[in-house]
């Protein structure tokens, strides 16, 4: 739906009539020249191609001609020339790599997507062939279609956006029930980690919704379930799904057991998809005033722990209702029930900090922002998107991500204040939403954050939640701040900013095994001791953790090759239901489930993790640890762990990051 | 750019050239191609005549691979064995050579007087290999030329930069008018230097010698393709360059092209002067602000800069094709006259290239700027990741890195666009 209304705007879009121009006079000058100069003329023809598919509607030009491309020679001699022997599982190295090569497996594909609809005839494929060969290789490639947020995709400059756009019109135009259930899953895979921002399975959604609406397609739970879930985004019920003054006023019209029914299923649908519609937003708005307390509690699906909340905390949560939720900002019921079912209320500082900002008028500039980002063309007030932001992360303070952003130790300390320390980042909120400014203390001297000008953002994306959008430019510069006030000690500086940048929870005794000056690993046995005995329960003496702590892991690709080093925070070591120890940990990264190579892929799901958390095994997770902190007086003796299991974990780290650094070893006998 | 994902030449199918050498006329002209180029080749292979490539011995096996008709030919100085390859080409019942490089020009000269029986030819294309003859052989025809010296040694050019400046009536302490120095036969801006002060004077190296001396000529300079048929243009194309050595395109600026007629003149001064009656020239003119022309150098082959393909881009015509038809003894004045395109109104649009030096002295990687690639007008460009770093040195004119294609309406979008490009960092 969403590509051919795109279309249709896109007929007399100059820039892209233009980029249809170029690209057809060098497919022209590919297909004149004969075999001898053709290498020669090709780069002008990826380069058009790239070009076309970045443009909202190109893909639709280029497959205009995709019956040409192999007359005209555009595969020859390379192995396109064969697409009967092409591998789906093989166009990922193509999708993510350098630009020519995305161009020539964009070229390829499209020419895939003629075959399959039978518009154009290849006389080693047939229409089946090539239909399956896309769908096999859409499912495994589903993530391209949602910005990159990757360590790896930050760090690497991509052709993401032409890829995008060729895949989102392919899965458009090719559809299938094997392609629709891998999107439902994708989507569910993301909304089962409840992160704040659901705008990436929301799109995954809409071409579901798309697909669906085109085809008939055989029943399945996989369908079912995406039928759910775009239920869940428009509307579960009959009521729900009409405009929102019907909805209101068919709610009224209702009787007590209907409303009790209506209210139940609302509830119902948001608790098992993570998604609230516009329709819950307006009924719940009204029930602030309106509503019994049960009304409320089934509206919100909230269990025993919300119940009390609401009954302790009513005239606060009406008001917080009152000023937040609306049609607009219903996602952040979500929230509001998490936070209520989460007992966050009777954190002393909370309610006290909770009224202040249902009174509280952020600065015109940063309403101004907020209602530009929010994305509606009626945007609810500046305090309105402050108030629901706040509410969405106390609610779910293992949401919160990064965005595209560098900032993923912002992010951090935001969901970590948001599960600690909550009355701190209300402060904090309050702070940068009426002075425009935060401060912190950095050993001794105050740092302002109005009187910075550096940050590691250079191009801030804004692909945030509210709080993050409010709270990160701060958050950074004083980071950075922090960062340079260390340089010269010759030290990863982790160890002092951590604690003062996020809390003096944050335990001071602090290791790595990346030597600071030369990179090269040190003591690695050493340090892997010290985190068993720091964090196993089996080596610390059972000790638990009692706040979760700050640590850095270095991020790798599938491959197992080093791409950065990335903050997380470790939530807690404990056993899972099938006897292994693992790491349940909270990533910055708005996306939890990473393939870091060597079989390390981090679990979000079925494990034992809390929505949101990612888990490994305890020694996979040391296999990509390179910082934390522990605490001095609970740790069990380093010796105690065997030498296999150290040596193990040793042998993973030289064969995928440390591949190329010095490696270090203290020799102890 | 990724190399082995694109069809190596000797992945392609060999089947494929060789069929479509079928469409040859034999009536036509049969074609020496003197010196190996992909895309001469390729547009021999796609025009109506017999051809054959003469080239060097490291080019026969992707010849025989593909199908290309090949003599093998060293191109070392001419010597007594000269004329075996010239007897060669005519018992092979070839009509006349194309020279494709500077290297190949002298070459052509003896083959084609062999095969066309007209001695003369041979003793004119000396004249284009060596540039002090040329320079003559011009001013003698009555073309305007700066001031130009053969040098020997370092003394003659202290002498040269001296009396150069004497006659321009400088006072001591006066900055110099500069003198240019260029190698006698090597293409465009090979061996160039410019002499301002005496103390340059010392670092030109004892190989460089003998060379050429010219005096500065301020103007605009640019470049013309023209080709010639029977002893008359017939098509005459201008090339704009933005700074000499980093920039051209085609078709010039309606400024430039506003001296057209009075630059036809000064070619066919040429033709007149060099008893030129087939081919393509490749002269440089400067035009100072009063109209006043002054000749610069000829050459008797395709310009570098990929001018041709530059002019194919803008015209559609097949710039190779094109000279091939201008050596043809048999081809008609009306298959001639059939070929070309209306200068500058024929053209679809500009095309421009810019080649990249690296700015900085060491470099370590590509990196193509982002406002290049998203310009609407840029095309694509042949530059090549580095695998370490580089101290990058530039030596007089040197070679550049690779050419980057632009393509768009407005010939003064074009110049600025391709100005521009010499503030930006393509290798860091």
């Amino acid at each position: 739906m969403e590509y051919q209304r795109l279309q249709d705007a896109s007929r007399n879009d100059p820039d892209l009539n233009r980029a249809q121009e170029q690209f057809e006079s060098a497919l022209e000058s590919v297909a004149q020249v004969t075999s001898i100069a053709r290498a020669g003329h090709l780069p002008r023809l990826f380069n058009a191609t790239l070009r076309l598919l970045k443009l909202p509607g190109g893909p639709a030009r280029i497959h205009g001609h995709a019956g040409r491309f192999d007359e005209a020679g555009v595969f020859e001699g390379s192995d396109w020339d064969h697409p009967e022997r092409l591998q789906p599982d093989l166009s990922r190295g193509s999708l993510t790599g350098a630009a020519d090569a995305v161009a020539v497996e964009a070229l390829s594909r499209l020419r895939m997507l003629a075959i399959a609809e039978g518009s154009y005839d290849h006389p080693d494929l047939d229409a089946a062939g090539a239909r399956d060969f896309l769908q096999r290789s859409l499912v495994v490639n589903l993530d391209l279609l949602q910005p990159d947020h990757t360590e790896a995709g930050r760090a690497g400059k991509g052709q993401r956006e032409a890829v995008r756009q060729l895949l989102s019109f392919e899965l458009d135009r090719l559809g299938g029930a094997s392609v629709v259930e891998a999107l439902v899953a994708e989507a569910d895979g993301i909304l089962e980690q409840r992160p704040i921002d659901v705008s990436a399975p929301r799109q995954l959604l809409d071409h579901v919704e798309y697909l669906l609406e085109r085809e008939d397609l055989p029943d399945s739970a996989s369908l079912r379930r995406g039928r759910q879930l775009l239920a869940a985004c428009h509307g579960p019920t009959e009521l729900t799904r009409a405009s929102v003054a019907e909805c209101m006023t068919g709610f009224e019209a209702m009787t007590a057991d209907e409303r009790e029914a209506e209210l139940a299923a609302l509830g119902e649908s948001m608790g098992e998809t993570g998604l609230a519609c516009p329709g819950h937003g307006a009924i719940v708005a009204l029930l602030a005033d309106k509503g019994s307390d049960r009304q409320l509690s089934l509206a919100m699906g909230l269990d025993a722990v919300g119940s009390d909340s609401l009954d302790a905390f009513n005239q606060l949560v009406r008001a917080l209702i009152r000023e937040a939720v609306g049609p607009a900002t219903a996602q952040c019921l979500v929230g509001l029930s998490n936070l209520l079912d989460r007992g966050t209320l009777f954190f002393p500082p909370v309610p006290g900090a909770l009224w202040r900002l249902t009174r509280l008028e952020p600065l015109p500039e940063v309403s101004a922002h907020l209602r530009e980002e929010f994305g509606h063309a009626d945007p609810p007030s500046g305090h309105s998107l402050l108030l629901a932001g706040v509410i969405s992360v106390l609610g779910l303070p293992l949401g919160v991500g990064q965005g595209n952003n560098p900032t993923c130790q912002s992010a951090r300390a935001i969901s970590l204040w948001a599960q600690v320390d909550p009355g701190f980042l209300l402060e904090m909120v309050t702070w940068a939403a009426r002075d425009n400014e935060i401060d912190l203390h950095f050993e001794g001297d105050l740092i302002r954050s109005s009187e910075l000008t550096e940050g590691l953002i250079e191009d801030f994306h804004t692909d945030l939640d509210t709080v993050s959008l409010v709270l990160v430019p701060h958050l950074d510069k004083i980071y950075w701040e922090m960062g340079r006030r260390i340089v010269g000690r010759g030290e990863d500086g982790h160890r002092w900013i951590n604690p003062e940048f996020h809390g003096w929870w944050v335990n001071r005794g602090f290791a790595t095994t990346i030597d600071y000056a030369t990179g090269a690993v040190a003591d690695f046995a050493g340090f892997i001791r010290q985190f068993h005995a720091a964090y196993h329960p089996d080596f610390n003496d059972g000790a638990e953790l009692i706040y979760p702590q700050p640590a850095g892991i270095v991020a790798t690709d599938p491959f197992g090759n080093y791409v950065g080093l990335h903050a997380i925070a470790i939530q807690r070591v404990e056993l899972d239901d099938e006897g292994v120890m693992r790491v349940y940990f909270y990533n910055p990264n708005n996306e939890g489930r990473q393939d870091w190579g060597q079989e390390i892929v981090t679990s979000t799901r079925g494990r034992g993790e809390i929505p949101g958390e990612s888990s490994l095994p305890f020694e996979q997770f040391c296999a990509r640890l390179y910082v934390f902190h522990y605490n001095e007086r609970e740790l069990g003796d380093p010796l105690a762990v065997p030498d296999d299991s150290v040596e193990s974990i040793a042998r993973m780290v030289r064969e995928s990051w440390a591949r190329e650094r010095a490696w270090h070893e203290v020799v102890t006998r | 750019m990724v190399q082995e994902q694109q069809p190596t030449p000797s992945s392609l199918d060999p089947q494929a050239a060789g069929k479509r050498s079928a469409g040859k006329d034999p009536n036509k002209g049969y074609i020496a191609l003197l010196g190996w180029s992909l895309n001469a080749i390729d547009a021999m292979e796609r025009f109506d005549r017999r051809y054959v490539v003469v080239a060097p011995s490291w080019a026969t096996d992707y010849a025989r691979e593909h199908d290309i008709p090949f003599i093998e030919w060293d191109f070392e100085r001419l010597n007594e064995r000269s004329l075996e390859i010239a007897e060669t080409l005519k018992k092979e019942g070839v009509d006349v050579s194309v020279p494709l490089f500077e290297e190949t020009v002298e070459w052509a000269g003896a083959i084609n007087s062999v095969l066309m029986g007209q001695p003369r030819l041979h003793g004119q294309s000396v004249l284009f290999r060596d540039k002090a003859l040329m320079k003559r052989r011009a001013h003698l025809g009555g073309i305007r030329v700066g001031v130009f010296e053969e040098a020997h040694d370092r003394d003659d050019v202290y002498r040269f930069l001296r009396r150069v400046n004497q006659t321009l009536l400088k006072l001591d302490g006066d900055p110099n008018d500069p003198i240019h120095l260029k190698a006698f036969d090597q293409a465009g801006c090979l061996g160039h230097r410019v002499i301002r002060m005496p103390e340059e004077i010392e670092s030109i190296p004892d190989t460089d010698f003998p060379l050429l001396m010219e005096s500065h000529l301020d103007g605009w300079e640019f470049a013309v393709e023209a080709w010639i048929h029977d002893g008359e243009i017939k098509f005459l194309n201008i090339s704009e360059y933005v700074t000499l050595g980093y920039s051209v395109f085609v078709p010039a600026t309606p400024e430039l092209e506003s001296w057209r007629d009075a630059i036809t003149r000064e070619v066919e001064k040429l033709i007149k002067a060099f008893d030129i009656k087939f081919g393509l020239i490749h002269p440089e003119y400067f035009v100072t602000s009063d109209g006043t022309m002054y000749f610069g150098e000829v050459a008797y082959r395709p310009p570098g800069f990929k001018a041709f393909e530059l002019i194919e881009r803008a015209y559609g015509f097949n710039a190779y094709q094109a000279t091939a038809l201008m050596f043809d003894p048999k081809a008609t004045k009306e298959e001639v006259d059939a070929f070309f395109p209306e200068p500058v109104k024929g053209a679809k649009g500009h095309a421009g290239c810019f080649g990249v030096f690296p700015r900085r002295r060491v470099v370590s990687e590509l990196a193509f700027p982002d406002e290049t690639a998203e310009h609407p007008y840029f095309e694509s460009h042949e530059l090549y990741p580095l695998e370490e770093e580089v101290v990058a040195e530039r030596e007089a004119f040197g070679t550049h890195w690779g050419l980057v294609y632009f393509f768009g309406d407005d010939p003064h979008k074009m110049r600025d666009l391709l100005k521009h490009q010499e503030d930006l960092d393509f290798y860091v």
